[in-house]
């Protein structure tokens, strides 16, 4: 088990980068990014399971959740046609502890978010990786986590739900 | 702490607000109150982003104005250049950026897209994309701690 996809899961993957003149966040063909972004999601909600699973003791378990629509500006300007972002629920039994709903990929200040939302707070995720690079590096920010952010780790996960 | 650190923590403070709204929205399976409570969480923080922007362009003149000062000691021959940019009272802020880092570097461009979002919401665009607001804070800080005024 890793906190994170390790270096080799992005070589698997043939992404097409074309380079465009203009600001930063044209230097990458926008349907790469959707594609390797809905790649990262699916990896987020592989590890998180792989999280609750390690200790079965704690009862949690994960399911997914109706996906979320995107369409964001870029898209549509380089006509990528809409996409849908996986979002999963962390349960213990049958009470829900936390939905993680993808907010978006093009955020200023992060490679992506993912809202959390919790019966007591709706801290975030945000990928503060560069675009294409490995390892992933989800941060949490909100919530009680401090507001400078602390990296997302299985015991932090686990603090998380046990709050609920 | 910095002063975008320092304003990242108020960000805190008023973002339990919209949190609450949320929580309320989703307990209840109220898809519209929470769409509502997540657009106002949006407008939030693109207010928040506006003053943090505030205090970075304060720090990029500061620094920009030791780097002028500090280029500017010595015969004039080795100086003249750079007593141009001196009492200059208007110079593009990318200008100032590309003197304080190099050209072209990812912090480069990361602050030219920091100054691309600014304007965007500044001139009134109907801009959709969303801030990671603690996030842009440390960037922020961490840019600015990389400025060379030597």
């Amino acid at each position: 088990m890793t906190d994170a996809p390790d270096d080799e899961s992005i070589h698997s993957h043939k992404f097409v980068v074309q380079r465009f003149d203009g600001p930063e966040e044209f230097h990458l063909d926008p349907r790469a990014r959707v594609d390797e972004w809905l790649v990262r999601l699916d990896q987020l909600r592989q590890m998180v399971e792989e999280w609750v699973q390690a200790d079965a003791s704690e009862g949690f378990s994960v399911h997914p959740a109706r996906p979320v629509k995107m369409l964001e500006e870029l898209m549509i300007k380089f006509h990528v046609p809409e996409a849908e972002m996986p979002a999963f629920t962390v349960r213990s039994g049958s009470r829900e502890l936390a939905f993680f709903r993808p907010n978006a990929l093009w955020v200023v200040g992060a490679n992506g978010r993912v809202d959390i939302i919790t019966p007591t707070s709706a801290p975030m995720l945000v990928d503060t990786s560069q675009p294409f690079t490995r390892p992933v590096r989800w941060v949490l920010y909100g919530g009680r986590a401090t507001a400078q952010g602390a990296m997302f780790t299985r015991s932090r996960l686990v603090d998380l739900l046990h709050e609920q | 702490m910095s002063v975008f650190l320092d304003i990242v923590e108020q960000h805190s403070i008023t973002d339990v607000a919209f949190e609450v709204a949320i929580i309320a929205a989703y307990g209840a399976n109220d898809d519209a109150a929470f769409d509502r409570a997540f657009a106002a969480r949006e407008l939030n923080d693109q207010a928040y982003f506006l003053f943090l922007f505030t205090r970075l362009e304060g720090e990029i003149d500061a620094a920009f104005e030791r780097l002028v000062a500090n280029k500017s000691v010595g015969p004039w021959a080795d100086v003249r250049a750079w007593q141009v940019w001196r009492d200059r009272d208007r110079v593009d802020l990318m200008a100032k950026v590309e003197l304080l880092l190099e050209k072209g570097r990812r912090e480069c461009e990361e602050l030219r897209s920091f100054h691309k979002a600014r304007n965007l919401i500044a001139h009134g665009d109907q801009w959709k994309t969303k801030f990671a607001i603690p996030a842009v804070a440390q960037r922020m800080h961490d840019l600015v701690s990389a400025f060379v005024t030597v």
